[in-house]
This record gives structure tokens, sequence and C-alpha cells, in this order.
């Protein structure tokens, strides 16, 4: 925590930041304590939980020099406070020898031998002064000097390191991203232990000063690309960013499509291994979501388990996940362009019985189509927003009420019924939510698609489906990458799971600087060495 | 960074080429060559493969030989700026042409085979809007659009024409070379139109990273293009049987219409041929669109091509809708054959000597 913070303040040397301190107009520190102590007051007016405490050191050199600890309550770590700062500075002596240089030697004093805590900053700005209380630390003022110490003293409660809720894998690491970006920071530290994992850091949200920090390893990741979300990041001004969310839509190439053009992870381990891929991963403070960018179509599709299983099951899993997208994207689609247009195509037996199944039911196929997506749509968000006690009670409701009645009162048929569920259960296999979100959309368009044209409207659908992701960058990368300007060898890692030992090189699509990731253990020459 | 900086690859501009001369011939190929030669009609096809790259020689040649400036711009420094605007005329009427041409055979297909009471006009507008969304990015997200829709329709055309072959019967192939001469030169003639396309090389030219691969991107289209056409000629006339293959004016559609799928999956594989050939339209299309556009943007010295895909709009969605019945549109596919040879040969043959002359001079 406390090295976040240190790299947070020098965030502050950040252009954006000074433009905004600009717009503040820059204040240094009076020397006067009660002067500045006013002005602290008057800023932390009517903010009740503001703590400021004044006290004396009686020395002999130096008799009553007034000092003030001001922090905000509840964001400190009060033992910090009370052990190292406030028992250390009242036990100041009189036989500590001090001159009386208009307090100068007392702060050197302080600031180097007396105050215990880890980290410790000195400076004259009082805009900084007042953003550094306002990060949980404190601020340490002293009559007759122009200068604050700010000690680091954050302490609040933040939740412990858990499972991924949203990300799961049968393999790999247990532990997930949580709100607190050191904490983050060093899941990431924790994996990757060189220094060339670099971790540069912003401000953003007028109000809310959010910490985003963007980490990334130098010598394999592309520096144009840093260069470009950098460019992005510092351009974001808005009041507050309280989810990654925010950044990923305020930063995205093109804000008309429905796919996620950043990767969003909740889990360390996929986070470290797409900063091997040479991907920059973008933590912001309060979001247990971490951005990975660049981002491809194809690796939304991959998840922890790809790597930490076998080739044969990988590979299989890959090919399954194609197969569901599918399904997720055409299956109402073509089903009611089959019975509503082209029954011809459909084997007689198969026709009548889809016929028959509909015998009772009122409406046309695109519309019980549409009746029953909605429907499930609505379940699904239910279940995410009821508390936990009535999720199962959605379940029951939705399988048996909706699904069985639906289809006994004959406004649906069973047909109708399997179709839909394929499809829901379909886009779940997709470990990225928000793509599977942006398919279950896409159903929607390519139903009314196939209402108005049948099979047609399906095809004309598909092929400005994929002219859309041809056309779609991410942070300036192609998201179709590795299929544009197809090599054979990038397959390896898209279409199918080659053995791990073939995977010599880092994806093309994030233009690593350094390519070659693994020396062939099966490789002659290199069994040789 | 990735940008759509409008330069393309030799290998994304050989598979945009097969994506272009890969289109309406999949459809009408086996009856035009049956009709003709017969059940050496297929040798026709391979002939026709091979004439025609002796026609796209010149096109090759002069893709070496072109630098960054544009097609109409090279005419011009050529023959003059009359001769060469008079030229790149005769290039935009032919685009502009091919491209009502083929979206009236598409249109046709459909209304006759599938959806018969939608009017055509419907196929048409929807065809081109989507086309004119793709085309809009510019040549080069074009170039990578083919490059992913070719291999799927490459393989599904391979897998599809597989289905037929259990019911193929291939001594509808016999007797082999009774074709007289004459029969099979008029035959590789009618090969000449499903063969056209390889021209938009010479657009797309100044956009290429490398231009010293004219020949290898002509040659491994234009072989690549005959191995498809071989494969759906001999297949189809197999299956379907020579006489019917002859009467038939799309035998393939005609071909797919009654086969069932494998294990009775779907009874008639027709839609799903539809489909792919759906793609393989729209790929032709996008090429002959965009090359319509840039053609005349550069004739009228304008550097925005995008305003003239607008402005072709209108004019290549009337041209369409003019042929009265399926007559008339072979009719037209006569015509712009007649008026592609011209565009694909004659007009690069004259550049190519005339370049020759300048550059000893």
């Amino acid at each position: 925590m406390k090295r976040t913070f240190h790299k947070s303040i020098e965030g502050l040397d950040d252009k954006g930041q000074i433009e905004k301190l600009d717009k503040r107009e820059i204040q240094t520190m009076s020397k006067d304590l009660e002067q500045n102590l006013l002005l602290i007051k008057d800023r932390f007016k009517d903010c009740y939980d503001i703590v400021i405490r004044e006290f004396y050191i009686d020395n002999g050199h130096t008799p009553n020099h007034k000092l003030a600890l001001i922090y905000i309550d509840n964001m400190i770590d009060k033992s910090l406070i009370n052990e190292s700062i406030m028992e250390s500075l009242m036990s100041i002596s009189k036989h500590d020898e001090l001159e009386y240089n208009g307090g100068k030697q007392l702060f050197s004093r302080i600031k180097e031998r007396l105050i215990t805590a880890s980290h410790v900053d000195e400076t004259d700005d009082f805009e900084k002064v007042i953003y550094s209380i306002l990060c949980g630390n404190s601020a340490l003022l002293m009559d007759k000097l122009g200068k604050c110490l700010i000690i680091y003293s954050i302490g609040w409660e933040k939740r412990a390191i858990e499972e991924p809720a949203t990300e799961m894998a049968l393999r790999g690491s247990h532990d997930g991203f949580t709100e607190a970006f050191g904490t983050n920071v060093s899941l990431i530290r924790r994996r990757i232990k060189d220094t060339a994992l670099k971790l540069k850091v912003y401000k953003i949200g007028r109000y809310t000063n959010t910490t985003v920090g963007i980490m990334f390893v130098e010598g394999i990741v592309n520096p144009k690309i840093i260069e470009e979300l950098e460019g992005r990041i510092k351009k974001i001004d808005i009041d507050g960013i309280l989810e990654s969310g925010y950044i990923e839509q305020l930063i995205a190439d093109n804000w008309l499509s429905p796919f996620p053009q950043f990767k969003r992870t909740e889990r360390p381990d996929t986070a470290c291994a797409s900063l091997l891929e040479g991907n920059i991963i973008i933590i912001t403070d309060n979001t247990p979501y971490v951005l990975i960018a660049p981002t491809t179509f194809f690796s939304l599709f991959q998840s922890m388990d790809d790597y930490t299983e076998g080739w044969q099951i990988s590979t299989f899993l890959r090919v399954l996940r194609f197969i569901a997208i599918l399904i997720a994207i055409d299956m109402p689609a073509l089903y009611v362009s089959v019975t509503a247009f082209h029954p011809d195509m459909l084997p007689t037996d198969l026709a009548f019985s889809i016929a028959a199944t509909r015998e009772g039911v009122p409406f046309s196929s695109p519309i019980e189509a549409l009746m029953m997506l909605l429907t499930l749509e609505v379940l699904r968000e239910a279940g995410i927003r009821l508390p936990a006690p009535f999720g199962q009670t959605i379940g029951i409701v939705g399988s048996i009420v909706l699904g069985e009645a639906a289809v006994r009162a004959g406004v649906a048929s069973p047909i109708m019924v399997i179709i839909v569920s394929l499809n829901a259960i379909s886009s779940f296999v997709i470990p990225n939510f928000s793509l599977a979100i942006g398919f279950r959309l896409l159903a929607f368009i390519f139903l009314l698609l196939s209402s108005i044209a049948g099979l047609y409207g399906v095809l004309i659908g598909l092929i400005a489906l994929i002219v859309h992701l041809v056309r779609l960058k991410s942070v300036g990368v192609n998201y179709l990458s590795p299929f544009i300007n197809f090599k054979s060898i990038e397959a390896r890692d898209t279409l199918y799971r080659a053995p791990l030992h073939f995977l010599t090189e880092r994806p093309k699509y994030t233009m690593p600087v350094n390519k070659k990731r693994l020396k062939n253990p099966y490789n002659r020459e290199n069994k040789g060495e | 960074m990735q940008t759509n900086n409008d330069n393309i690859t030799p290998s994304q501009t050989t598979i945009f080429v097969i994506s272009i001369i890969i289109g309406t011939g999949i459809l009408s190929l086996p009856g035009n060559v049956s009709r003709v030669a017969g059940p050496d009609g297929w040798i026709t096809v391979l002939l026709g493969g091979i004439a025609s790259f002796l026609m796209a020689i010149p096109v090759a040649a002069l893709s070496n030989k072109m630098d960054k400036s544009s097609f109409i711009g090279y005419m011009r420094s050529m023959f003059g700026p009359i001769v060469g605007s008079v030229f790149g005329t005769i290039y935009v009427v032919y685009f502009v042409f091919i491209s009502s041409v083929i979206l009236r055979i598409f249109a046709d297909v459909l209304t006759t085979y599938i959806f018969v009471k939608t009017p055509e006009e419907f196929f048409i507008i929807t065809m081109m809007l989507l086309t004119i969304y793709l085309i809009l990015s510019g040549i080069e997200p074009t170039a990578r659009t083919s490059e992913i829709l070719v291999p799927i329709s490459l393989f599904a055309i391979f897998f599809i024409h597989l289905i037929a072959i259990p019911n193929a019967d291939f001594t509808e192939l016999l007797p082999l070379l009774r074709t007289p001469l004459n029969k099979l030169l008029e035959g590789i003639y009618q090969t000449i139109f499903s063969f056209l396309g390889f021209e938009i090389l010479l657009i797309v030219s100044p956009y290429i990273t490398d231009r010293k691969h004219g020949f290898r991107i002509i040659g491994i289209s234009l072989s690549v293009t005959t191995a498809v056409y071989l494969y759906i000629v001999i297949i189809v006339v197999s299956s379907l049987g020579l006489a019917k293959t002859s009467i038939s004016i799309w035998p393939s559609m005609s071909l797919m219409m009654s086969i069932s799928g494998p294990g009775r999956m779907l009874e008639r594989m027709g839609i799903l041929a539809m489909s792919i050939w759906i793609i393989t339209m729209f790929t032709t299309l996008c090429g002959f669109y965009l090359a319509g556009s840039l053609t005349l943007s550069d004739l009228l010295y304008s550097k925005n091509y995008r305003l003239y895909i607008f402005i072709l709009l209108p004019i290549i969605y009337i041209l369409s809708l003019q042929p009265d019945n399926v007559l008339g549109v072979i009719n037209w596919i006569n015509v712009s054959s007649i008026i592609g040879i011209l565009c694909s040969f004659v007009i690069p043959l004259l550049l190519l000597i005339m370049s020759s002359i300048k550059g000893r001079n």
C-alpha cells in the first residue's frame, strides 16, 4: 500500500494534474501555522471527519513550538499514528540538544530521527497537502516553517483476496483482484519478479481523483502501444471514475461496437499471461477488474484453463467455443428462417414434427422466438439483481413455470424452448461475459433479420458482422488478428492450441519487441546444450 | 500501429484477386461449357484457365512496372491526357456495367430458386448497402475482408460439392476429346467471362507494398480459380448429367436444389449453397464497385473516392434493373464479356507496348 501512494504522489507531476492544480492557483504554505490551519479548516469546512491535532513541543531551545497533525478519521492507520508519530514526538526530551534556528533543525530531526513511519515526504505546496490528506495520509504542520511533512499513514478496511466470482477456472490460482489498487499491483508483482515490470500511475476524475495505473513488461511490449494508450488515458476528463468500465468506454476505438475492445479480467494469472504476451494492463483503483489492451476477438475466447490443461483438451474446448458462438448468435434466427421461410430445407419428418408441436401455438414463429428470448433475458437479469436467497426461486420459476407451463398452455412450442435455452446456455460458454452479452444482443438483431428475409437476412447479417469485425480495432490493433495477413503459424494458439512447446513465439498482434517466448525443449539443438 | 493506411501486401492482393475472379462463374460455367463442348467441357475450363493466364500477362507485366501513381495517371502519362482519359472512361463503364450485371444475376438466382415472391429490388438494395458498408472503409479493409471470406467460401464450395459425389456418374464426362477444335475454341471464349476480374490488379497496384510480384499474383490466383472451376464443372456435369446441365442456366444451383445434406440433416443443400455463393458474389461485387469508384475519382482528378461510391450507387442500381428477363441478363453478360476482354487484354497490351517504347526512348 505504501509503495502505491508514494507512486501516486509522483503521479501528481503528470501533465493533467498540473493543469488541474493551475486552475486552483498553486498556493505555497505560509510560515505562520495559524494561517495555514485557518486555510485548511476553511477547505475542510463541514467535513466532520477531519481531525486536527494541535500540540506543543517544549524543548530547552525551542520553547512551546506548536505543531499540528491533520488527517481524516477512518482513513488512517490509528496504531501507526499513535506509535510512530505521536509517541515519538511527545517523547522529545529536554536533553535533545537543538539549536533555535526557526525550527529547521527540529523539522529535520523529526523527519530523519523521530518518525518511524516507513514513508515521509516534505512539501510546501498547499494543494499537495490537501490532496495527501484526502488520500488518507497525515500532514504534520509546524509553526515558523513554510513546510509540511506528509506521513504515509493509510489504513482503511479492505476486502480480503477472494476467489474471482465471475471468472471461474478449473486450474490456475484461486486468488482474484480486489478493490485495493495496491493489493492488485502486488498480486501482479508477486508473479512477475523482474524490474522490467513497470507501473505508471495517473490520476483521473476531477472529484474522485482515482488512481489509474498501467503495467507492462518493458522489453516485450511495443512502445507505440504504450504511447497510444497513455495518450488516450491522459485525455480523459471526467468528474469521476468509479469502475474500470468507465475507462474502457471512454478510450475505446469504436463506441458503436457491441464488442468489448478491452479484455477485462479478475484473475491475476490471466493478467500476467497477457503481460508476458506483450499486452498492457490497466489497473483502476476501487475496481476488481483489470483491463487488458490491446485485445483481439480470439483472445476473448481464451481462458486460463486453455494453458493449464493439455493441448488436446484445450483444442477441443476452443472448437467447442466456436460452435457455441455460432449457436449463440444464430440459433433462434436459423430456427425462424427455416420454419417460416424455408420449410423445404428440413427433412420431411422433422418438418412434420415441428409443425405438429407448433399446432396449438397462436403466434408466428418470429413473435414466439422474440417472446421467449425476452423472457430469458429478463430471467437472466433478474437472477443477477435478486438477493442471493431468491436466486434459486428465479431458477425454479424460470425453468418450470415459464418453460414447462408456457408449453402446456400452448403459448410456445417445446422446440422453441429447446432452441432458446440452447442459445442462452451456449452464450455462457464464452469465458468473457462482456462478449457473451454482446452476442446475446446480436441474437436479437439476427432474429429480426431472419424474420424479414429468412436465411438471406441471416447471411447478410453474418457478412456485415465479419465486415464490422474486420474494421474494428483495439488500441489501433486489428481486432481480427491474426487472421489479417494470416500466417499459418499463428493458428497455433487461436484456432487450436498446439502443445505448449510449439508456442515458441509471442502472439503477433501485440507487435512485441521481443518475439521469442520459449526454447523448445524437444528441439534437438536445444537439448544438446 | 496497424492503421488503415491503404497498403496491401502481395499475398493479400492474391486473395483479393481470387475473391474477385470467383463469382458468377460458379453458377453458370458448367452450363456454358457443356452447351458448347459437351463432355469435354472440363477441358475447355482447363484451356480457358491457361488462355486467361496468357491474356493476363500484360496486366501482370504492367503491375510490375507501375509506380505509386494511380492506373489512370499511368495511362495518361503513357497515352497522353485525352486518350488516357478515354481509356479510363472505358474502365469506369466496364466496372459499373459488370457490377450491375453481377447484382442482377444475384437477384435473379435468388428470386428464381428461393424467394419466388420477393421483388428483385430488395436483394439488389440490401446487397448494395452491404457492399457500400465495406468499401467505404477503404481498399485495405476490403482486401482484409476477402482474406477472411475467401478461405471460408473455398472450403465450403469444396465440401458442399463433395456431398454430390456419391450420386456422381463420371461416365458423363466420356467420350473424351471428341469435340472439334472450333467448338473447343468457342468453349474457351465462353469461359473467359468467368475468369475476368484479374484486371483489378491494375487498379490496386499502386496500393501494393511490394510491386514486383505481378506474375506470382496472377499465376496463383488464376490457378486457384481454374482448380475451383474444374472441380465444380466435373462434379456438376457428372452428378446432374450432361443433358440437364446443358439446358440449365444456373446448373450448380439446380444440382444443389436436388441433393440432400449429409446424414439427412438437410433436405436440400440449395440454401446452404446459396449462402456460400452469396459470399463469393459479395466479394466480387465489392472488388468491382470499389475499382469503379477508385477509377472514376482518379479520372476526375479527385482524391475522395468515397464520394464516387455514392455517385455510382443510383447508376448501378438503375442499370441492374434494365434487363427484362433472364435472356436479357445473358445478353448483358455477353456484352460485359466483350468490354471485359477489351479492358483486361487489349488496353493493357497497348499500354505495355507504349510503356516499353517510351522506356526505350
